[in-house]
């Protein structure tokens, strides 16, 4: 069963604008089409942003040194994303998920965000507890995400870049989109990058540990983004982290009176288990 | 007919439905205390105390050690390395799989000694088949870790194995190999109802050492469901645990 969380489909969105919108992405030689494919595997979290193959702007050619900035570029603000879905998630404990995909607004299916999955009530079991927590609002009244867009440049001249649809004219269809639709793909050209993978420095994402990212290019193309390390190692982020999970039914537990056959309970330590055995004894 | 007796270090209960079952109990608890003999690191002459001094090569263990070992492996792989009977010093530990394995084999023995209407129930780890005296479906409590003496839930596994791995184990054996200084204690008891008591068992195992996250791999582990209790009094089930909860 796949769960969606609905910030981490703003973050998508906000990887659309950001590599759409952003006047710096289009200086790193990026169009609107980029395809980015973001995990964490630490989280547990996978953002997919899926688009049209990139395109480039002009044959130009670019220097090494030119292309490593670029590189250095989109690796900061990868590092910059990462950050902001971590302090996203963490205003969102509420919500949880797996995967989230979003798809380009090319994409033939125009089904609104789905709502996620209200507790276990999807498997047909049994709901006799409380779930806990509450679903996400729907996507058009949650306030928070708010912020990706205001952190977003205004739009460049479109001039500059091939189809440029505007991310946010149509809710992007959330599901299935590991599994693509094409959409009319313009013959790639020499994008200007390398083909090769590229490791980024190590980012420290405030208190909340390193970040370094991954870029793959293959014929041209960033094929993949993948984070080599994310929060995980202090406390306090392995908390947020774990909040990022399907949401499952919680109950305060409560001592039952019913007479059962046995019982299963963790080995016992030797004390409780001389409690234990006595009573095992006892019934026995 | 029931029974209870201390194997492996720990209280095991075998409870036969019907009235004249000595026999097939005594060669169960006879299984199981050939198991230990074998399997104890606490034993001196055991294969694995032997093995782990050098005792014997590797190449030369039983064909039980050997499926012990297979089943560990297969188990560390399908938990990314969170199950593992090597220790941090070196030393092979296998026990988190034994308890399990020994138990499923000997719920097999009785099963085919004719007996269909029983429960075994090794330190939490519980076999069963078949249904009570009373022809009811077997029901287990679920131990309260913070209250021994106390169950929190009632579940029918209906034949399939539970097994409940948690904080208040004897020894360190159970660790985070990724991170072995953490403390596991967030989460501090996993009850697990899996295909068999081995599988419950071992998945009970690796989900209570990935702390929060163990319910989630749980959750995404086909033909298991678990109940995990967190330091606060918290359970979260995954989605169909519930259909376990009604006779």
């Amino acid at each position: 069963m796949q769960k969606i969380l609905l910030p981490l489909v703003f973050i998508g969105v906000s990887f659309l604008y950001i590599f759409s919108r952003s006047p710096a992405a289009a200086l790193a030689g990026i169009s609107a089409e980029t395809a980015i494919i973001a995990t964490s595997t630490d989280t547990g979290i996978t953002i997919e942003t899926v688009a049209q193959p990139i395109v480039p702007e002009a044959t130009t050619t670019q220097s090494e040194a030119e292309l490593a900035a670029r590189l250095a570029l989109l690796q900061d603000r990868l590092a910059k994303l990462e950050r902001t879905k971590i302090a996203f998630v963490a205003t969102q404990k509420s919500v949880n998920t797996a995967t989230v995909s979003v798809a380009s607004p090319s994409s033939p299916t125009t089904q609104p965000i789905a709502q996620p999955a209200s507790g276990a009530a999807s498997s047909g079991a049994p709901a006799p507890t409380v779930v806990l927590p509450p679903p996400p609002p729907p996507l058009a009244t949650d306030p928070v995400p708010a912020f990706v867009p205001a952190a977003i440049p205004p739009p460049p001249p479109a001039s500059g870049l091939v189809p440029a649809t505007p991310v946010a004219s149509a809710p992007p269809p959330v599901g299935n989109v590991g599994t693509g639709t094409p959409a009319p793909a313009p013959p790639p050209a020499a994008s200007g990058y390398i083909d090769g993978t590229y490791t980024g420095s190590v980012a420290q994402a405030g208190s909340r540990g390193p970040v370094q990212v991954q870029v793959t290019i293959i014929g041209g193309l960033i094929t993949d983004v993948t984070f080599l390390s994310s929060p995980s190692a202090a406390g306090t982020s392995v908390a947020i982290n774990a909040s990022a999970m399907p949401i499952l039914t919680q109950e305060a537990i409560t001592a039952q009176s019913a007479s059962v056959a046995t019982v299963s309970g963790a080995t016992l330590t030797s004390n409780a288990f001389k409690q234990s055995l006595a009573s095992a004894l006892a019934k026995a | 007919m029931r029974e209870t007796r201390i194997i492996m270090g720990m209280p095991i209960e075998l409870s036969v439905a019907g009235v004249d079952a000595h026999k097939i109990i005594e060669e169960a608890f006879s299984h199981l205390t050939s198991v230990d003999e074998q399997f104890s690191t606490y034993k001196e002459n055991s294969e694995i105390s032997r093995l782990n001094r050098g005792e014997i090569s590797i190449d030369a263990i039983s064909p039980e050690m050997k499926e012990v070992f297979a089943i560990s492996e297969k188990t560390k792989k399908e938990t990314n390395g969170y199950f593992d009977i090597r220790k941090p010093n070196g030393l092979l530990d296998p026990s988190g799989i034994v308890k399990g394995w020994a138990i499923k084999n000997t719920a097999a023995l009785i099963n085919a000694a004719g007996c269909q209407d029983f429960f075994m129930n090794a330190g939490g780890d519980i076999a069963m088949s078949g249904k009570n005296d009373k022809g009811e479906e077997w029901s287990i409590g679920i131990r309260n870790p913070f209250k021994v003496n106390e169950i929190v839930k009632v579940v029918y596994p209906r034949g399939k194995g539970i097994a409940t791995s948690g904080s208040y184990i004897r020894g360190n054996h159970i660790y985070n190999p990724h991170n072995p200084s953490e403390e596991l204690k967030e989460i501090v008891s996993v009850s697990i109802v899996g295909p068999d008591v081995l599988e419950a068992d071992r998945f009970a195992t690796a989900a209570f050492a990935m702390g929060k996250e163990g319910i989630l791999f749980i959750e995404n582990l086909a033909g298991f469901e678990g109940y995990a209790i967190d330091v606060g009094g918290i359970a979260t089930m995954t989605s169909g645990f519930m259909a376990y909860a009604a006779p």
